[in-house]
C-alpha cells in the first residue's frame, strides 16, 4: 500500500459518509429521498478497484463501531451492528469488493462506449446490489426470524432507488475514466 | 463529527472498552441459546435500565434507535402473523435486549478506548501488528478529516452549478466530485511521502511530558 492509497481509501470512506449527510438530491419522479451512500460504495469499488474499494466501507464500519454517527439520518454505534438491519451495512464490504472484481476488467479491456457502461452496470448492479442485499436479507430473515421470502419483500421498496443509484455509478466511472486512469 | 459517547461516571462508564465488548459479544450468543420468555424479558429489562441509567436525553435515544425500534415492532407483528404469537415475543424480545445493551455500550464509551482497545488486540502480532494498528488510526483520523472537505466540494460543485442554472442532475455533480478526490489524494499522498509516510515501521508511542527533562 503507497501513501497514495492510504489517502484514496479513507477519501471514498469520508464520500460515503458525506453521500449520508448531506440533503438528499431530488430524482424528480421518485417519492421518498433515498439515501446515496451506497453510491459511494459502488464508486469506491468501481474506481478505487476491487481491495482498496472493500477497504473503504471497512473504515465506514470501523467508525460506526467506534460509536461515531456517520450513517445516514446521522445513525451508529454498536447498536446499528446488533440490529436486524446490519446485514446490509456489512454487506457494503463485499459489495464494493464484487463491484471492483467485475469492474476492473471493464475498464482494462475498454472498447465501445456502450459495452463499457453495460460493463459497469452490471459490475454496480451484482455488487452494489445484489452482494448487499443477499448478505442483509440473509442477517434480517436469520436475526428477524422472517423467512428469506418476507425479508426480500420487505427490501424490495428500496430496489429502484439503487438501480437508479447503479446507473449513475456506472455513467460516473465511465465519464471519470476519460479524464482520470483508474487502473 | 462528533461521537455519540455521552460523558458520564457510571459503573458501565468506567468498565474497560475491551471487557465491555466481549461482554456484548456474549450477550449476543447468550441471548440466542434460550427461548425462555420470561428470561429474555428480564434480559431486555436490564438493558433498558442500564441504557436509562447513563442519562442520554431522550430525543438523542429516539434519534438513534426510532427507525429500529419501527422495524423491531414490524418483525415482531410479521412473526406473530406468519409463524406464532409466541415466537414473535422471543424474536422481539431477543432483538431489544440487544440493540439496547449494544446503544448503552456506544453512549459509555469514549472512541479513544475503544480505538486502544482495537489496537491493544493487535498487539500481539508483534512489528506488522503495531504497523497495521497504527495505519488503522492515520486512516480513521484521515476519514474524519476528509468529511467537512468532501462535504465543501459538494457544496461548492452545487453552486456553481445552480449558478449556471443545471441543478438537480446527480451524474453532473458524481463525476466532477470524484475527479477532484481522486486529484487529491495523489496530492495529499505526495505531500505524506515528503513526510516521510507511509513508515516502514510504527513511530514509537508519544513520550509523556515527564518523561522529558
Amino acid at each position: 500500500m503507497n501513501s497514495r492509497d492510504l489517502v484514496a481509501v479513507p477519501l471514498f470512506a469520508a464520500l460515503i459518509v458525506a453521500l449520508g449527510v448531506m440533503p438528499p438530491i431530488p430524482l424528480g419522479f421518485l417519492p421518498v429521498p433515498i439515501t446515496l451512500q451506497t453510491l459511494g460504495v459502488m464508486l469506491a469499488g468501481a474506481m478505487l478497484g476491487p481491495w482498496r474499494g472493500a477497504l473503504a466501507p471497512v473504515l465506514v464500519v470501523l467508525l460506526v463501531i467506534l460509536g461515531l454517527p456517520v450513517l445516514s439520518g446521522g445513525r451508529g454505534g454498536l447498536g446499528v451492528l446488533a440490529g436486524p438491519t446490519a446485514g446490509f451495512l456489512i454487506g457494503w464490504i463485499p459489495g464494493a469488493l464484487v463491484t471492483g472484481l467485475l469492474a476492473r476488467p471493464v475498464l482494462r479491456r475498454g472498447g465501445q462506449d456502450w459495452r463499457v457502461l453495460l460493463g459497469l452496470l452490471l459490475a454496480c448492479t451484482l455488487g452494489g446490489i445484489l452482494v448487499v442485499y443477499a448478505l442483509g436479507i440473509a442477517w434480517l430473515a436469520l436475526v428477524g426470524g422472517v423467512g428469506l421470502g418476507a425479508a426480500a419483500l420487505g427490501s424490495l421498496a428500496f430496489l429502484p432507488g439503487d438501480l437508479i443509484k447503479a446507473v449513475i455509478a456506472a455513467g460516473a466511472t465511465r465519464a471519470v475514466q476519460r479524464v482520470y486512469p483508474l487502473v | 463529527m462528533i461521537s455519540l459517547y455521552h460523558p458520564g461516571r457510571t459503573p458501565l462508564h468506567r468498565l474497560p472498552a475491551g471487557a465491555k465488548l466481549l461482554g456484548l459479544f456474549a450477550l449476543g450468543i447468550a441471548l440466542f441459546l434460550t427461548r425462555d420468555a420470561l428470561l429474555l424479558g428480564a434480559a431486555a429489562l436490564a438493558a433498558l435500565a442500564l441504557l436509562l441509567s447513563l442519562r442520554v436525553p431522550a430525543g438523542l435515544l429516539l434519534r438513534q434507535l426510532g427507525m429500529t425500534l419501527l422495524l423491531l415492532a414490524f418483525l415482531v407483528a410479521a412473526n406473530a402473523w406468519l409463524v406464532a404469537p409466541e415466537e414473535g415475543l422471543v424474536v422481539g424480545l431477543r432483538l431489544l435486549t440487544l440493540v439496547t445493551a449494544a446503544t448503552a455500550v456506544t453512549y459509555a464509551t469514549r472512541p479513544g478506548a475503544l480505538i486502544a482497545a482495537f489496537q491493544g488486540a493487535l498487539s500481539p502480532f508483534g512489528s506488522r501488528g503495531r504497523r497495521l494498528a497504527f495505519h488503522l488510526g492515520l486512516a480513521l483520523a484521515l476519514v474524519l478529516r476528509f468529511i467537512p472537505e468532501v462535504l465543501y466540494r459538494i457544496r461548492e460543485l452545487r453552486e456553481a452549478m445552480a449558478a449556471r442554472g443545471i441543478a438537480g442532475r446527480p451524474l453532473r455533480l458524481v463525476v466532477p466530485l470524484a475527479v477532484r478526490l481522486l486529484r487529491s489524494a495523489d496530492e495529499v499522498g505526495l505531500a505524506l511521502e515528503a513526510r516521510g509516510y507511509p513508515a516502514a515501521e510504527a513511530p514509537p508511542p508519544n513520550k509523556t511530558k515527564k518523561d522529558s527533562p
